[in-house]
């Protein structure tokens, strides 16, 4: 074992530091560990992506979910674990989230964007026996009887959170809002009649708005989605928003920041590959979700803007434990 | 389930007492998570579980006291305390030699207490059992088993 | 209807179709058995690994391997005391006394049988009921959740053994050790002492391992002079005569499998546990008494958790709505192969239906032939001497919590469980309860809180609440009446000891 090594630092001497160990990535095969459990969104984009990255890379990728403390558990694990890039990061937005609300010291500042995937557009619903026909009814209703209509909810930094907060921003409206364990058993609890209305993604709610079991009010947009052509966009009654949007959860892939580059790039091309498959984009089309397939730089870019915004709309709905100022995160 | 029959070694009394000091450090905990701000607060349920513990250990304690029976038998026989040591560098084991290696040791060395001798035999069984749970695991699960830093 | 015939007899007939349900069945039943080897997580890597194929064979696999594991945790709970799923947790407790008495093969055999009548009562209740049971699922309130978790923690009354304080120590200890963790609702940490290792809080099945398994077998060895149990492997298949006896019991077990299989909050093992409940409240005369391995004590949770399976399927195939963890990600795996599971499955897909239908009956089929084969070796398991089968369960014990998440921390959980559990064991504590505890303690505290903020915070809101609906009302009447019979009991005793 010592010998190879030695060897193998004698024969990279004339090129650069590190670069014979990383010609060989990926040497063995890779661990994926993603932050939500199984059957959820950014497991099912975990798992459709995997199968055509692991072609791509000529290695298999033994995928884990690691669930637990809004995906601080995972983030944990991956920013401790070898930073070889053989241990990638399934996650969601979560984690730019963690700082302001206290789960955690660390964001994906500390990670390499090896694939921004998709992101996905929010839906106001509303239980399908309500008289509303738009939000502007919702909040008129809610004016009226402060504190009594009930919103679904998952929890601080969830989806519906943040828009019930980015609503706050631009109108007066108290609501009680009642968190669920996920958009899922939410918008069961809607349909139960349990709750009054719930912003949730697109691609949780898509099929039950077109079987008609719930009814979509506005999408949290600037403008109409191809998936809901004749929802109209939540401007249309709160034009206050239009300065928060594009807004919506995204899913992605991520290394260690330290990771050599021969291997990032490496993982950004089969990444890459992966999410421009046919078989994937449809998949995520009918999700009702929107591709980006962008890495390094241009990520960055985008998960820093989405982190400015989020965190500061909680921040003024007083919905933050910590101000985004503490840790140097810029107003929009 | 199979212990009620068995006759009941010394030390209940201290062993509830202690149970009633891990109720009341629950307890306190509970007490501290978040805000206490409405029927409906996060720590509602810890303190409820502590208070109950508590309680429930308090009267535990309190009849083993009085009965006051003295105790029958080794709290620890000498082959639990063996294994519990086996045990103990059997984690210390994991974390440095993986699981192959510490898996092996255990095993040969906990079978070769138990049944007082017989080397190949332990050694045997030892063998065919990881070989067995690394098939099963590893290879038809692909489930990532304790990996150490001297062998992999 | 010859549409759905067709549909239905589909794997039946395809031989690829035919093999891999049996296949799937077959490695469900050791997935089941394997400790640390859940049901949910070969499901989740069967999406991966199906990925290219096209849906048929996908959800064939995917029915067998739910079918088998479902039952199989059984089998490690009647030979080790340890639960090999969390949904066999009340079959070790009358399965594990039934081995120690030289009974493992028969205690096997009865819970295949019964596994497998509860099977088909679930299809039965899939194929005929959906739509009416779903709309029941979609009524069920918070506060109701709360209620049938509260019905599933009276078990600690009758779970507590020698002392009731004891019993309702290890039942709070439960539910505090199942809060450990970041609060979903408020992202407040519970009991994590500022760590992030336990913001995840501690797996359940790491605390099943530990207090059912390495503290018997920790105490096993207080008494190593003991020969191996002889185990009997004659009249394996229960008899006719006994199916018969228990048939109003499976024929309730299941119907109470169905409907809690059915409910998106609740599983298989929440099932089993108010089965268990339930037979423990209402039959007079069990073969044995319970705990000591009463046979009821296997049939009521066998069938329950069984018949569970389509119960499950109920919402997931009518509503895309999951039934319980497992159809969770079976949603996803339609999903990724292209279809849409949603409300409008069943009206666009609608073979999809008869030929889940079809494929669970096959399965189930499958199950009767795969589980009462190999008992008998199985049974020779628990006749193993002590000196290897301790050791051996240690090492399958560690193996088993690591695969759940790869978590060295967990590892010393369960150990830590183990010794501890070994000390509340020899001083009269049951564990039981704590495993109890640790399941319904976080279904009880979502829902309350749930029903509370719903409520707006006002507890008289909060308790008017369970007059707005028949299955509150329903409930609540219940949950009054069992407390009225366990407290007029208890004072009974009282008057009969003075």
């Amino acid at each position: 074992m010592i010998t190879r090594r030695s060897l193998g630092a004698l024969a990279a001497l004339p090129l650069l530091p590190g670069a014979a160990a990383a010609q060989a990535f990926p040497a063995r095969e890779l661990t994926g560990i993603i932050m939500w459990g199984a059957g959820g969104a950014t497991d099912v984009v975990a798992r459709a992506l995997t199968p055509i990255a692991e072609r791509a890379l000529g290695q298999s990728i033994v995928l884990q979910n690691r669930p637990g403390g809004a995906g601080a558990i995972s983030v944990q694990a991956v920013a401790t674990a070898a930073a070889d890039g053989h241990t990638l990061l399934y996650g969601a937005e979560n984690p730019q989230l963690h700082k302001v609300l206290g789960l955690g010291q660390r964001d994906y500042a500390d990670f390499f964007p090896v694939n921004l995937t998709a992101r996905g557009v929010a839906v106001v619903v509303a239980n399908k026996d309500k008289p509303w026909a738009s939000m502007k009814d919702v909040v008129a209703e809610a004016q009226r009887n402060p504190g009594r209509l009930r919103m679904g909810a998952t929890g601080p930094g969830g989806l519906p959170h943040v828009v019930g907060a980015m609503i706050n921003t631009v109108t007066q409206m108290r609501v009680i809002a009642v968190p669920f364990d996920g958009e899922g058993p939410g918008l069961t609890a809607l349909q139960g009649g349990h709750v009054d209305f719930m912003p949730v993604g697109l691609g949780a709610a898509a099929e039950h708005i077109r079987a008609g079991r719930v009814k979509p009010l506005a999408v949290v947009n600037t403008e109409a989605v191809p998936t809901l052509p004749d929802v109209p966009p939540i401007t249309a009654d709160l034009p206050g928003m239009a300065r928060l949007l594009p807004w919506g959860p995204f899913y992605g892939v991520w290394v260690r920041r330290e990771v050599p580059e021969a291997a990032r790039t490496r993982l950004v091309a089969a990444f890459r590959e992966a999410a421009s498959s046919e078989a994937f984009t449809t998949l995520m089309r009918n999700a009702g979700n929107i591709m980006m397939n962008i890495s390094g730089e241009e990520a960055d870019a985008f998960l820093r803007r989405w982190q400015s915004v989020t965190a500061w709309t909680l921040q003024e709905a007083g919905a933050a434990r910590r101000s985004p100022e503490e840790f140097g995160i810029p107003r929009p | 389930m199979t212990a009620r029959a068995a006759p009941r070694p010394p030390g209940e009394a201290a062993f509830c007492w202690a149970m009633v000091l891990l109720g009341a450090f629950v307890t306190w905990q509970g007490s501290a998570i978040g805000h206490f701000d409405g029927p409906s607060a996060a720590g509602v349920f810890p303190v409820a579980a502590g208070g109950a513990m508590t309680l429930a250990a308090l009267v535990a304690a309190i009849s083993a006291t009085r009965r006051a029976e003295p105790g029958l038998g080794p709290v620890l026989p000498r082959d639990v305390a063996a294994i519990g040591v086996l045990v103990l560098g059997y984690m210390a084991g994991l974390e440095a030699l993986g699981f192959v290696a510490a898996s092996l040791a255990f095993l040969f060395l906990a079978i070769l207490w138990l049944q007082r001798g017989r080397v190949l035999r332990a050694g045997l069984v030892a063998a065919l059992a990881v070989a067995v749970v690394w098939v099963v695991f590893r290879m038809v699960f692909r489930v990532v088993l304790p990996q150490g830093w001297v062998f992999a | 209807m010859t549409d759905a015939l067709s549909y239905f007899l589909l794997s039946w007939t395809d031989p690829s179709l035919l093999a891999l349900t049996a296949a799937g069945t077959f490695a469900g039943i050791y997935i089941g058995a394997i400790p640390g080897l859940s049901v949910t997580m070969a499901v989740a890597i069967l999406i991966s690994f199906t990925f290219t194929w096209s849906v048929n064979p996908a959800l064939a696999l995917i029915a067998g391997v739910y079918t088998g594991g479902v039952y199989g945790g059984s089998r490690s709970a009647v030979l080790l005391n340890i639960p090999g799923a969390p949904a066999a947790i009340a079959t070790a407790l009358d399965g594990y006394p039934m081995a120690q008495r030289g009974e493992a093969g028969r205690a096997i055999g009865l819970a295949t049988v019964m596994s497998v009548i509860g099977g088909f009562i679930g299809i039965a209740a899939l194929a005929i009921a959906a739509p009416a049971i779903s709309d029941i699922a979609l009524a069920v309130a918070p506060r109701d959740y709360l209620l049938l978790a509260l019905l599933g923690l009276l078990l600690v009354g009758s779970l507590s053994g020698e002392s009731f304080a004891k019993g309702l120590f290890c039942g709070a200890l439960g539910v505090a050790l199942g809060l450990v963790g970041l609060d979903q609702m408020t992202a407040e940490p519970r009991f994590t002492f500022g760590t992030t290792a336990l913001m995840g809080g501690i797996p359940y099945v790491a605390a099943m391992i530990g207090f059912f398994g390495v503290s018997e077998a920790l105490v096993q060895l207080r008494r190593p002079d003991l020969p191996p149990i002889r185990q009997q492997v004659e009249r394996i298949v229960p008899p006719w005569a006994a199916v018969r006896r228990h048939a109003p019991l499976t024929l309730r077990s299941s119907l109470i499998g169905v409907v809690v299989g059915a409910l998106p909050g609740t599983g298989g093992d929440i099932a089993a546990l108010l089965a268990y409940d339930s037979a423990r409240r209402t039959v007079k005369a069990p073969t044995h008494p319970f705990g000591q391995g009463a046979e009821e004590g296997i049939v009521a949770p066998e069938s329950a958790n069984n018949a569970a399976v389509g119960g499950a399927y109920i919402p997931m195939l009518t509503l895309g709505i999951p039934g319980d963890a497992v159809t969770a990600v079976i949603i996803g795996a339609l999903f990724i192969h292209g279809l849409k599971p949603g409300p409008m499955l069943m009206v666009e897909t609608p073979h999809l239906f008869w030929f889940t239908v079809g494929n669970l009956t096959l399965a189930n089929i499958f199950l009767l032939v795969f589980g009462l084969s190999g008992i008998r070796v199985f049974a020779k398991l628990a006749e193993a001497p002590r000196a290897l089968l301790v050791p051996l369960i240690l090492v399958l014990s560690v193996v088993g919590t690591f695969a759940i998440q790869n978590s060295a921390t967990d590892v010393l959980w369960m150990l830590g469980f183990g010794v501890f559990g070994y000390f509340l064991r020899i001083y009269g504590f049951e564990v039981g309860p704590v495993v109890l505890g640790m399941i319904l303690g976080p279904l009880m505290d979502a829902s309350y809180r749930r029903a509370m903020i719903s409520a707006a915070d006002d507890p008289l809101e909060f308790v008017m609440g369970f007059g707005e609906s028949w299955i509150s009302g329903g409930l609540a009447a219940f949950c009054i009446a069992v407390l009225a019979q366990a407290g007029l009991k208890a004072l009974r005793r009282k008057r009969g000891r003075a």
